[in-house]
């Protein structure tokens, strides 16, 4: 409740400073847009989940902003975490893969790793398949899919910097779940 | 880079060099496929003994493990990335009697390196010893009817003679991902020849691990 709006009233409802009440009614009557009232009972609130920011809100579960901490971990890797002389984690490719998990519209559990090639792994499983989202940090995403023991070249698909996941993505994990 | 009119002793200059060049695997794999140094001399440290088709070659595996997490309970694929990048690394598990004493002295050389390079929150630890059998490496096909595409090289480096390097012709493929999932494929071949580090039976590579030294950027 927004304290700085409250009008003292009387018993019956009456504002104690009707100049006042009168003020705010205007400030808000200025500062917001008009909708009809048979309008705004039409609202159709389905539509929020074209929307990634508003979506995060909606997840059962904290997996995706779990993989988000994860990938942001990796940005501490330097060359030669894994004793030999892997490559650190590209930054770029970083910012990809979080990028990516932010616009999913649906929760889903990721294992997040490096490869010693730089790049960024996020692994989902699932209906026996298992599914790589390879981030290089080139601008495009690499789809890996392990069907029956068989690894399949999903193909490179372009990140954009719109607020979709490329929409291969979205069949390949729906298909998992 | 064209490599492929070197002399094989010439290729010395990439297997020992200190770091490899990122493209390594693609400079041996001139011209792409063939191997044509497999069998010879390619490191100034050469015992003269090229990898044999029945040998057994051992990489050992170094995970990182994030502190809040359980172990993970299966390999990863990207144990075997470095095989089209920078040459996996393994050792020769059958080279002389001291080749167990080197596995163990590789596992605490590489979890010590990890962790140098691994905040304090991740664990550098040895996951275990993939074991790959010489003959499965060269018995590998490539695309598009290639009769191979791995290869074995006898690589020594100072304190390990019984060093060798896994290769992929990595010209062979018309991708970076191309030559990635078919490196992924390999793997799930030798998949059931991983030993993790407790149950590793050649050599003492159990409980090997360090708490990452890197301070957080």
């Amino acid at each position: 409740m927004n304290t700085a709006l409250r009008v003292p009233r009387d018993l019956y409802g009456n504002s104690q400073f009707p100049a006042t009440a009168f003020f705010v009614e205007q400030a808000f009557a200025e500062h917001t847009t008009a909708v009809p009232t048979r309008d705004r009972a039409s609202v159709d609130l389905r539509g929020v989940e074209d929307f990634p920011k508003h979506n995060a809100y909606k997840r059962n579960t904290r997996a995706i902003e779990y993989a988000i901490r994860d990938v942001r971990k990796l940005a501490n890797y330097a060359s030669g975490w894994d004793g030999y002389d892997a490559a650190a984690p590209n930054p770029q490719a970083i910012s990809e893969a979080i990028s990516f998990l932010e616009k999913l519209r649906k929760d889903r559990a990721f294992t997040v790793s490096a490869d010693p090639d730089g790049s960024v792994h996020l692994t989902a499983e699932g209906n026996g398949s298992r599914v790589v989202f390879v981030f290089e940090g080139s601008g495009t995403l690499a789809i890996l899919k392990r069907v029956q023991g068989v690894w399949q070249d999903e193909g490179p698909y372009p990140l954009t910097t719109g607020l979709r996941v490329p929409a291969e993505a979205e069949v390949v994990l729906q298909a998992l779940f | 880079m064209d490599t492929s009119s070197l002399q094989c002793q010439d290729l010395a200059q990439f297997f020992d060099a200190h770091p490899r060049p990122n493209n390594f695997a693609e400079l041996i794999d001139q011209p792409s496929g063939q191997f044509r140094c497999e069998m010879q001399r390619v490191s100034r440290y050469s015992t003269g003994r090229p990898v044999l088709l029945e040998e057994v070659l051992v990489r050992v595996i170094i995970s990182p493990r994030d502190l809040e997490k359980p172990p993970s309970m299966e390999l990863g694929e990207s144990c075997i990335s470095d095989v089209s990048r920078l040459g996996l690394s393994v050792l020769r598990r059958d080279f002389n009697e001291r080749t167990q004493q080197e596995i163990e002295a590789l596992a605490r050389f590489l979890v010590d390196r990890a962790a140098d390079n691994l905040p304090d929150d991740v664990v550098a630890e040895c996951y275990g010893a993939l074991e790959i059998p010489c003959s499965t490496i060269r018995g590998e096909p490539g695309p598009n009817g290639a009769p191979r595409a791995y290869g074995a090289y006898e690589s020594p480096e100072e304190g390990r003679q019984s060093h060798a390097d896994v290769l992929q012709a990595v010209s062979l493929y018309p991708s970076k991902t191309k030559a990635k999932t078919a490196a992924w494929n390999f793997l799930e071949k030798i998949r059931g020849r991983f030993f993790p580090a407790n149950l590793y039976p050649y050599a003492n590579i159990s409980g090997i691990s360090m708490r990452g030294r890197r301070p957080k950027a």
